[in-house]
This record gives structure tokens, sequence and C-alpha cells, in this order.
């Protein structure tokens, strides 16, 4: 006896949930598109990276790149990471970020990354994580070496202990500018240095941190 | 009356339901009609004063109209049905579009069974010994496998060649980028080799790297430094070293 | 329609579908048979309570071929829908029983 199911809304509106559900599963690892969230992207990224699971310590969005384009600040007890996420018509992609290898011994980690969009806007982010429990002060100094081996500050900040966002009992810092200048000129030679002083004003730190960088054309 | 306006007084008020719904509720109560005309014609009545009698049996046509009508109120999964769909929709699009990535999952299942040996053809001249591996080594949640070395002729010295590869722990995971800048492979004098080619996507990544062996050396130290962590391993260089 | 009727109506129709699955006129037919023609209700108002039903999960739907040889409606009640009449038919015993005793205690009122 042919049999012609006729279900009710609500009976048809939880199968086509379950239906969306297992589509969006499959495609998303499967096909590895339509991500729904730009913190999948960031997963993503970890696992390109090879950092392993990462907490998000903060979120900034950085509309000047383009209108989508977001950057997480990611960190466990190996790694401290920046990268960016942004949203295409095949989902949210990840792209761009710099990785923070945080197991030898050190007082402060760092890294730069600035990201540039052609005929627009750009963005420099400084960040990284703070081990040395005596450093109350630091200043993140960006400066470039021109021919004459002189050394000119671009750009810096300074900030205190108040100022770091602390998670997991670890203290993270992430500084943003958009650069008045065209840094792309001085790309080549720019470096960030980070310095650390105590309570009593001493320097207890000076490292030079990495830099990554990356554009998007168009 | 005639059926038709009785049905169409009843539907009156169903504007709420969706297309499908309404012709679901004009066929049932149709049906019904039919059913019951069918049953005083049986009895022997007059076509006309049947169908008189059964719509006059069904009751007001307004008030069954009005009342199916509170039965469709919840809006709710409807909606969630709708945008299900939607959503469906666009995954699939998007999996269509993106349908080239598909080769990262095939790499992910192919480096996993069966990892590919084409990578090295015609690398290594006047091949002395060849061997298949299966070593393994978790790192992080990726696992590095090395399947094949060979020994013979690179550039005029005796050279070991060493095939590896690298995959997520899960089928469909993705793979830690680099793995041809993250290793390195060491004699057992501990000079470091060379690379060579290297191919991958988020699925798995491909490397081979060469190092000089001498005669009589036993094997050869694949280092892989990962974030955190430097894994070596130990490889066999293939057996028959005593050549007369 | 009096909301007393359609709360009856409920529970009928509740209680028909619990012997087997059937369509609506079938259930027509099937309430003047058990009643003995005591309830003659407007049949069209069958359809509102049983669509409510079905939007409330007590009963599903199918399209499935009668005896007479034509495609009908069929209802079927569903595990929800049997929790429902267990409660509409204690709901029903409690009210019936209350007017059962105010009937009885007025009969014993009178004098023997």
């Amino acid at each position: 006896m042919r049999k012609t199911n006729m279900p009710s809304r609500r009976r048809r509106g939880f199968r086509r949930l379950l239906v969306a559900a297992a589509a969006v599963l499959v495609v998303n690892h499967v096909f590895m598109v339509g991500l729904l969230f730009p913190i999948q992207a960031i997963r993503q990224n970890e696992e390109r990276e090879g950092v392993g699971r990462t907490v998000v310590i903060c979120r900034a969005w950085a509309p000047e790149i383009a209108k989508s384009q977001v950057f997480y600040l990611t960190g466990n007890e190996s790694v401290t990471m920046l990268s960016g996420a942004y949203l295409t018509y095949l989902g949210w992609f990840g792209g761009g970020g710099l990785p923070l290898d945080c197991t030898e011994e050190a007082t402060v980690y760092g890294g730069w990354l600035a990201m540039k969009k052609k005929d627009q806007g750009a963005v420099l982010y400084a960040f990284g994580r703070v081990d040395d429990p005596d450093i109350a002060r630091m200043e993140v100094r960006l400066q470039y070496t021109d021919w004459k081996e002189k050394d000119h500050t671009v750009l810096t900040w300074n900030s205190e202990r108040a100022d770091w966002m602390e998670k997991d009992g670890r203290y993270y810092f992430l500084f943003r500018t958009y650069p008045p200048f065209d840094w792309t000129e001085y790309h080549p030679r720019l470096d960030a240095v980070a310095v650390g002083w105590d309570e009593a004003g001493n320097e207890t730190a000076r490292v030079e941190l990495g830099r990554g960088s990356g554009s998007i054309s168009s | 009356m005639t059926r038709g306006e009785f049905l169409e007084q009843v539907l009156a008020p169903l504007g709420r339901l969706t297309a499908e719904e309404r012709e679901n509720v004009r066929r049932e109560l149709e049906e019904h009609v039919e059913d019951r005309m069918e049953a005083l014609l049986d009895m022997g009545w007059d076509a006309e004063l049947a169908e008189s009698r059964c719509l006059e049996a069904m009751g007001d046509p307004a008030e069954i109209g009005r009342e199916l009508a509170k039965q469709y109120r919840g809006r709710g999964w409807l909606w969630i049905g709708r945008a299900a769909v939607a959503l469906t929709v666009v995954v699939c699009i998007q999996a269509l579009l993106g349908l080239g990535m598909l080769s990262n999952a095939w790499t992910s299942l192919e480096a996993r069974i069966c990892p590919s040996t084409a990578i090295s053809i015609g690398e290594l001249k006047n091949v002395e010994a060849a061997e298949a591996l299966n070593i393994r080594a978790e790192i992080g949640n990726d696992i590095l496998r090395i399947y094949q070395v060979s020994v013979g002729e690179k550039d005029g010295r005796r050279a070991a060649m060493v095939l590896a590869c690298m995959y997520d722990r899960r089928p469909f995971g993705i793979v830690a980028a680099g793995l041809r800048v993250r290793s390195d492979v060491l004699n057992q004098k501990g000079e470091v080799g060379t690379s060579g080619g290297s191919r991958g996507n988020y699925g798995a990544e491909y490397a081979v790297h060469w190092a000089p062996v001498e005669p009589g050396d036993t094997h050869v130290v694949w280092v892989y430094h990962g974030i955190g962590e430097t894994v070596r391993l130990e490889i066999p260089l293939p057996g028959g070293e005593e050549t007369a | 329609m009096r909301k007393q009727a359609i709360e009856h109506t409920r529970l009928l129709a509740l209680s028909l579908l619990a012997g087997e699955d059937m369509y609506g006129y079938q259930m027509i037919v099937e309430l003047a048979r058990r009643s003995n023609h005591t309830f003659d209700m407007k049949e069209g108002t069958l359809y509102p309570v049983l669509h409510g039903l079905e939007q409330e999960g007590f009963v599903e739907a199918y399209r499935k071929q009668a005896p007479t040889g034509r495609e009908r409606k069929y209802y079927h009640l569903t595990r929800k829908g049997q929790g429902a009449l267990r409660e509409e038919e204690a709901a029903w015993k409690r009210y019936s029983g209350a007017v059962n005793d105010v009937l009885r205690g007025g009969a014993e009122a009178e004098p023997v």
C-alpha cells in the first residue's frame, strides 16, 4: 500500500534543520569551505601553523583592510599567535598569521604584523606575551635603520601592566596603529623592539620582535 | 451554495497558510464531501439534493475556516525550515564553487593509505637499494610518516634519499604547513643534508630530503622542528651494506 | 462552536484513533456508529480539531489508498498523542464523575 507522508510544520522544519546542519558539517570538513564563523577560520589557521588548541585572548576588527577583516590574538602555554580572517562568498577564510614560539624561557615574546590593502588602508599590530612578573612598564618601538646605520624611531607604544590582557595567568599585549606614512617604503628595513622596566626603573628586558606581514591584492 | 463556493469560503481566512497547506485543506474537505455524496447517491438521493444536504451537514464554512486558521498560528517552525533550506542551498553552492578543495580530502586520504612516490622520480641515480618504510611519529595533532628510503647517487656523491609525508590525525583534518622547511636529515656524522621537492595542501604535505652516506652507514636521522618540540626519527638504511 | 464541544471532540478524535488509523469521513461514520447517533456534530468541524492535533504533534498524517479505492488523508496517533489521550480521558472521568456525584447527591436528597 503506497504511503505518502504529510509532515506537520514542526516535523518538516526540524527535518530541514537537520539536513542543513549535516550539509554545513560535511562542507566545512570535507570541502573546507562555507565556514559560518570567523573563529572557524582561526581554528584552521591554528592547524596550519601547527600550534595546537589555543584560546582567544582578544579580537580586533580591521575594516581599513577589508570590510570583514578581523584579527584574533590567541594563545596557549607554548604559543602566542595573531592571525586574521576575512569573509568571502565561500564563507570565512583564514589568512595571514604570525605564531610566536613561547617555549624558550624568555621574559618577553613579541611579534609585529602589518597588512596593507592596495590603494586603501594599512594596519600595523604589535603583540606578544610578557612572562616576567617583574616588568611593570614596557615600551614597544618601531624603528628603521637608514643606510647610514642610524636608527630612526617611527612609532612608540608605552604601556603598563594594567594595560595588558590577562588570560590563564599570562599577560598579553596587542597594540595597533594605522601607519600615517607609507610604511611599505621603509618596509624592508623596519624592526620592532620591546624594552621592559621593572618597578624601580631598571631595564630588565630588551627583545627584538619577530616580523610577519602580508597584503591583500585588490 | 455549490461545492466550489463552500470550499472558497472555508479557504478565505487561510491566508497565513502556505499554498501547499491550503491545497491540502481543500483536497481533504472535498474528499469528505465526495464520500458523503457517494453514500447518499447509493441510497438513491437526487444528485443536486445530495450535494446541498452534504454541504449543510458540513457546517458553516466561514466558521470552519476561522477555526482552521487558529490551528496554524505558530509560524516558528515554518521560518526555521525556510532558513534551513536557504542555508543548505548556500552551503551546497559553496561546495560546488569550492569543488577543487576536494583535492585536500583526497590527498589526506591518499597519504594515509598509500603515499605517493611520484614526487621523487628521476632524482636519484644508480639506485643501490630502496625500501618502503612505515615509521610514524605524532607531532601535535598530526602524524609524520617516513615511507621510503633509497640509497644511490646524487650529484656525484653517494646519498640516501628519504621520502616523508605528514597528515592530520583525523582523516579530513588540516595538516601543519612547512614539512620541508621544518625538517632536516642528518647522516651518522651529523652532517645536514639538503632538501628537494615538496608538495602539499591542507590535506597532506610531502617532502624529500637527501643526506650523503658512506658505505657502512646504518641509518640517517630525520629531524623535525615543531613549535615547542623537536622530533628525531632514526631511519635504517636498506640492508646489504657489505658490498665486496 | 462552544469551547466545550471542541474539547469533547478532541477526546473523541484521539480515542477513535487509538484503535486504528482513520481518515476524516471514516471517523465521522465510526463516531455515529459507536454512539448510536447521539453525537450529531457538524462534520466539517472535525477538521480544525484534527489539524490542531496534527500541528501539536499528537497525530501524524499521511496519504494512503482507502478500502474504497481512493486516496485519503489518514491520521495516526503518536506516542505523544497516546499520552494526551490518557490525560483527556482522566480529565473526562473527573468531570463526568463530578457531574454524577452532584446528580446522585440530588437523588439521595429525596425522601425514601
